[in-house]
């Protein structure tokens, strides 16, 4: 075979197949195209967060120190002097209220998901987190105001208060720690769980001493989550508690009202004064502290679980 | 005879271990029941004083005691609709970069921005909207539109303040493309890898597979992410409070000022609950809100089961 015939071959090869150039060349150049719309898309969606960030430490900067938060806020209009020590107590009394009742709720039914739930009830119940999940918080604010806040009518009769909050932030609460900790708990190998009911062990045995430790990391993820969750929530304070600018002297009735650091940024936007916008991003940034406290901390614990379940 | 003992009492501890459990999850059920029951029953005599007129009727006056949703539900359809305008192509961009395009290494950090985009709180939205998005519109985009389209309908400026159904839009738009985004990023990412390479294998090119092979096989997980995103939009409060204007007039451009039902019932409830029907008439308006949501996310969760098997992206729980 000569050189002549191996490149007759080719020719025919490539009539058989043609290798249109041009049009390699601009499909290509499409494909550049979208892959740099698709980075501009990601660039312009990731812009708020680092300018949120930036445009809250660029204005907030001045006020930023130690007595801004171990402070109460003073001075005419209120809070023009002083700091918001009165909002990060409050954010701490609403956690701790929510945490009471969605934590053993959530954790609870969580666990009953994974270990005892049939498929039918499973599939209601979840559906039923994932509702409401997806209600609107200002829905929950006005349930709140009927069951726990007003004096008239059915319910508890709270007042606007730290209780009725911090009760009606728990309703937020618990969906989103059920499903999680359902999740956590089906992550486990189910080799251990089977191991453990396999040699003799009940559920409950099995739940106290194999799954709470191998879910851990996963629950706590689930009740950090929720936390970040509730401290952002304003339109469920407005109708449930408002603004107190002082220390809460309870948690029901006249005088459970508590600050909020997210009920203390509305306020202060919506008063028109400079002064009270710039302590409005103060505060921001000191919100902001904490839920990325509350989102690393959470990364920390998955990834460490991660880690320890690789070693096992 | 011991050891019998000790296994009726570790029967009678799983027992009340499973009872206990049980009361938890009477517990969830109780708290969605509560919230539905609460709103139907305080909704009541309002629907049935106002029945369906209710949605159409313009004017809400309540001193004359006329309710009417018609210029919240214009609002908040607005807002809503505008803001999806901006963020599904944002989020399907953002979807397709993440999964298809990005490089390895860098994949994980640019989930976690997103992830946090969702997780800052709406109030800081609505400061941020205020203090930045505010004075923008006014000064760039707002002479801009006045000079060169006033003509077109939609698109006139009639006052030039900054605040209204763009800027309240804008924001809201950030706040759904972190779900929008994350769904579409896991539908994607449940496109077989072995189609997707024989597809690179015959020589497609990454737009090509995109295209031709991963977009047909996740576009109902796409959608199931936009329903979603949907009813996270209807029912954002306070941003829209902040930055839409709070007008009760059914806006005639985008540059104008409007007013959600959303928005209405963070300003008013609490005057509102001095009048039984006047309170009446805004809890028939969450309802509104809440029926919205329900359908919407049960029609959402039905198809992203389908697609994704009902795996939930830590983006649908963000911060209030």
């Amino acid at each position: 075979m000569t050189e002549k015939e191996n490149n007759k071959k080719a020719e025919d090869a490539g009539n058989y197949f043609p290798v249109n150039k041009s049009y390699i060349k601009r499909k290509k150049i499409y494909n550049r195209i979208a892959y740099a719309s698709a980075a501009f898309a990601f660039t312009i969606g990731a812009f708020p967060v680092f300018h949120i960030i930036y445009s809250a430490l660029i204005i907030g900067y001045k006020y930023l120190n130690w007595s801004f938060v171990s402070t109460l806020p003073s001075g005419f209009p209120i809070g023009a002097k002083g700091g918001i020590l009165n909002a990060i107590i409050g954010d701490l009394y609403l956690v701790i209220i929510a945490s009471c009742l969605a934590v053993p709720l959530g954790i609870g039914s969580g666990l009953y998901l994974s270990l005892f739930g049939k498929k039918r009830t499973n599939s209601i119940i979840r559906l039923l987190n994932e509702l409401m999940i997806g209600i609107p918080s200002v829905v929950w604010g006005i349930m709140g105001f009927y069951i726990f806040s007003t004096n008239a009518g059915l319910g508890f009769h709270f007042g606007f208060s730290a209780l009725a909050a911090g009760l009606t932030l728990g309703f937020i609460m618990t969906p989103i720690v059920t499903l999680l900790t359902e999740q956590a708990v089906n992550r486990i190998p189910a080799s251990y769980i089977e191991g453990a009911l396999a040699i003799g062990a009940t559920k409950w045995q099995a739940t106290k001493s194999v799954i709470v430790k191998a879910a851990m990391g996963g629950i706590f993820t689930a009740v950090l989550l929720g936390v970040l969750n509730i401290i952002g929530q304003t339109a469920p304070l407005l109708f449930t508690n408002y603004y107190n600018t002082g220390m809460p002297t309870g948690i029901t009735g006249p005088g459970g009202a508590v600050g909020d650091m997210a009920m203390l940024i509305f306020i202060y936007i919506h008063e028109p004064s400079r002064i009270l916008h710039y302590k409005a991003e103060a505060a921001s940034v000191v919100l902001l502290f904490f839920v990325f406290a509350l989102d690393i901390g959470m990364r920390l614990i998955s990834w460490i679980t991660v880690k320890i379940f690789e070693m096992l | 005879m011991a050891k019998l003992n000790l296994n009726l009492k570790l029967k009678y501890k799983d027992d009340l271990f499973k009872f206990i459990l049980s009361i938890f999850i009477f517990g969830i059920i109780l708290i969605f029941i509560t919230v539905v029951a609460i709103i139907l029953y305080y909704s009541y005599p309002a629907v049935s004083r106002f029945g369906a007129a209710f949605l159409w009727t313009k004017e809400w006056n309540p001193p004359k005691e006329i309710f009417g949703a018609a210029t919240f539900i214009a609002g908040t359809f607005m807002v809503t609709i505008i803001a999806l305008m901006f963020a599904i192509p944002l989020s399907l961009g953002i979807g397709i970069f993440l999964e298809e395009y990005c490089p390895k290494f860098l994949k994980g950090f640019f989930t976690i921005i997103i992830e946090i985009l969702a997780g800052i709180p709406s109030v800081i939205f609505g400061v941020w909207g205020v203090l930045t998005i505010v004075p923008w519109l006014r000064i760039n985009i707002e002479p801009f539109f006045e000079a060169h389209f006033s003509n077109i309908p939609f698109l006139k400026v009639t006052e030039n303040i900054g605040y209204g159904i763009l800027a309240a839009s804008i924001v809201v738009a950030f706040m759904v493309v972190p779900i929008i985004a994350s769904i579409t990023k896991d539908a994607l990412a449940a496109v077989p890898k072995i189609t997707k390479d024989g597809a690179l294998a015959m020589g497609a090119t990454r737009l090509d597979v995109i295209k031709d092979v991963s977009l047909p096989f996740s576009y109902r997980g796409i959608y199931g992410g936009i329903i979603l995103g949907f009813g996270r939009a209807v029912g954002e409060t306070i941003a829209v409070v902040l930055l839409i204007g709070n007008q009760a007039i059914i806006p005639k451009s985008i540059f104008g000022v409007g007013y959600t039902i959303s928005a209405l019932l963070a300003n008013t409830f609490t005057f509102a609950v001095i009048s039984p029907i006047y309170a009446s008439s805004e809890v028939e308006l969450a309802l509104i809100l809440l029926l919205i949501s329900l359908i919407v996310n049960l029609i959402g969760r039905n198809v992203l089961q389908k697609v994704i098997g009902g795996k939930l992206s830590r983006t649908q729980f963000g911060g209030g």
